[in-house]
C-alpha cells in the first residue's frame, strides 16, 4: 500500500544550544587594572600636588622666608560625557520559530522568554566590549583636530608623526580614550598648564612590533621609563599592551632555534595567567598601536557608576504597544595624573 | 686725573637660537628640521652631521615619511 503525503517536511529536532557570539571581556573595569573612580555626574575636579625643597647651610639665626620649600597644588576640572544605547524591538517576527513555544498564551503576548534568556542577554556584553574599546582607543572629533594640529618632532616633549597617524585612524568616539588623553589634555599640573601636549615620556627609535621584535621594543619602553616609576614598589607599574601582544609574546618566547630566548615570564594558565616583562605585569587591553607603562592609579576612568556598563532597562512601550524598549546610559571620562611618569610607546 | 666709569651694558632678553639641524634637539619639529634640506644638503648629510645612530636614522626617516603623509 503506497503512502501519499503532500505538504513538505519539517525538522523534528533542534540543537538546544543557540551558539552565541564571543564578546571580549571588560577587564579594565572588572579587574580594576587602572584607577576607577565613581559617583561623578557632570564633572570632577582632579587635584595634584607636589613639594620641592632646596637645602642650605645651617645657621643659628631666626628662620627667614627663603623660598626653599615650595608646595604646589593644582586643580583641573574634568567634564564627564553621558552616552547611551537604546532601541525598540518587537518579537512578533519570532512567531513560527522555536521561540514561539515560550510566548505566553494570548494574541497580545509575543515576547519569548527563551529569546530574552539566550539572545537579548547578549546586549550587555556587547555594550561592555565596546565601552572597553572606548577606554583605550579613539578620540572625540575635537580631540582629533587638536592632536593633528600639534607640531610633531623626534625629541621628548613633542608628539611623533606616528602617534598622529594612529589617532587619525582611530575611531571617533563620544569620550577620549586614555591614550588620547595622555597625548593631549587640559591638565593644570603639566609643565605648561592648560590645553596642549601631555607631559608623557615617548619611546624613540621604535620599529614595527612583531614576534621577532617584541622583546626589543618592550626593552626600549622599559629603558626610557623614569626610574622613579620602575622603582615605585608601593604601587608597582604595569604595562598596558594590545590584546594581540599576548600571542606575539608567546610566539617569541617559544621561538625555535638557537636564538630562542624567553624574555617574558609567563605564570599560570587561562583566567589566572600572568605575563611579566622585567618583573612588570602586562595587562592586555584593546589598545591599537600604543603601549603604556604606568603606575596604575595614574590612569583614571571617572564614571557615575561602573555597574552602568551592564545595566539595561527593558520595558513595555506605552499606549498599548506590544513593542518593548531597551536602554543603557553611562557617564564617563578618562584622565591622567603624574603625566611625566607615564611612558607612552608610540606616543 | 679723570675717573672713567664703565657703564654696565643693559640686560636684554637672551635669545638662544635653536639648532634645528638635529631632529632630536628639544623643541625641533620635523617641519623646522626639513627646512635645512636644500639642493646641496640632503637628509643623510644632516643625519651624519648630527651624529645619529642607525636606529635613530631609521626611525626618523619613517617619521618624516609619516609626517609628509599626515600633511596631505
Amino acid at each position: 500500500m503506497a503512502v501519499n503525503y503532500t505538504g513538505g517536511t519539517s525538522n523534528q529536532t533542534e540543537l538546544e544550544r543557540i551558539q552565541q557570539e564571543i564578546y571580549a571581556e571588560s577587564y579594565t573595569i572588572r579587574d580594576g587594572i587602572i584607577d576607577i573612580d565613581q559617583n561623578h555626574k557632570n564633572g570632577a575636579d582632579v587635584y595634584e600636588s607636589s613639594v620641592s625643597v632646596t637645602v642650605s647651610a645651617a645657621t643659628t639665626s631666626g628662620v627667614t622666608a627663603t623660598g626653599d620649600i615650595n608646595m604646589k597644588v593644582n586643580k583641573t576640572g574634568v567634564p564627564l560625557v553621558s552616552f547611551q544605547y537604546e532601541d525598540t524591538f518587537s518579537e512578533k517576527a519570532l512567531k513560527g520559530t522555536r521561540f514561539e513555544r515560550s510566548m505566553a498564551a494570548g494574541a497580545f503576548n509575543v515576547d519569548s522568554s527563551e529569546f530574552d534568556q539566550k539572545v537579548l542577554i547578549q546586549v550587555a556584553p556587547a555594550i561592555g566590549e565596546q565601552v572597553e574599546g572606548y577606554i583605550w582607543n579613539g578620540s572625540t572629533a575635537a580631540q582629533k583636530v587638536a592632536i593633528a594640529a600639534l607640531a610633531p618632532g623626534a625629541a621628548q616633549g613633542s608628539i611623533s608623526a606616528g602617534a598622529q597617524a594612529l589617532v587619525a585612524a582611530s575611531p571617533s568616539n563620544l569620550f577620549n580614550s586614555l591614550t588620547s588623553t595622555i597625548l593631549y589634555n587640559t591638565s593644570n599640573s603639566k609643565v605648561v598648564a592648560g590645553a596642549g601636549l601631555g607631559d608623557y615620556i615617548k619611546v624613540p627609535n621604535i620599529v614595527a612590533v612583531t614576534q621577532t621584535t617584541i622583546a626589543q621594543e618592550y626593552g626600549k619602553m622599559y629603558a626610557v621609563a623614569p626610574s622613579k616609576t620602575i622603582n615605585h614598589t608601593s604601587e608597582p607599574p604595569k604595562i598596558y599592551a594590545p590584546l594581540g601582544d599576548r600571542q606575539l609574546i608567546k610566539l617569541a618566547n617559544n621561538s625555535i632555534g638557537a636564538a630562542s630566548n624567553k624574555n617574558f615570564v609567563i605564570e599560570g594558565f587561562g583566567a589566572t595567567e600572568k605575563i611579566y616583562f622585567n618583573g612588570i605585569e602586562i595587562c592586555f587591553v584593546p589598545l591599537v598601536g600604543f603601549r603604556i607603562l604606568s603606575i596604575p592609579s595614574y590612569l583614571k576612568l571617572l564614571m557615575d557608576l561602573t555597574s552602568d556598563v551592564s545595566t539595561l532597562r527593558v520595558g513595555q512601550m506605552s499606549d498599548g504597544a506590544s513593542d518593548r524598549y531597551i536602554k543603557n546610559i553611562q557617564t564617563a571620562a578618562t584622565w591622567v595624573v603624574g603625566q611625566k611618569y607615564i611612558t607612552l610607546y608610540g606616543g | 686725573m679723570g675717573v672713567t666709569t664703565e657703564k654696565t651694558p643693559k640686560k636684554e632678553g637672551v635669545k638662544v637660537k635653536l639648532d634645528t639641524k638635529n631632529p632630536f634637539n628639544k623643541g625641533v619639529s620635523y617641519e623646522a628640521f626639513l627646512k635645512n634640506v636644500t639642493k646641496t644638503v640632503t637628509l643623510d648629510d644632516l643625519f651624519k652631521k648630527a651624529d645619529l645612530t642607525t636606529d635613530q636614522i631609521k626611525w626618523v626617516k619613517l617619521e618624516i615619511e609619516q609626517f609628509k603623509k599626515n600633511k596631505k
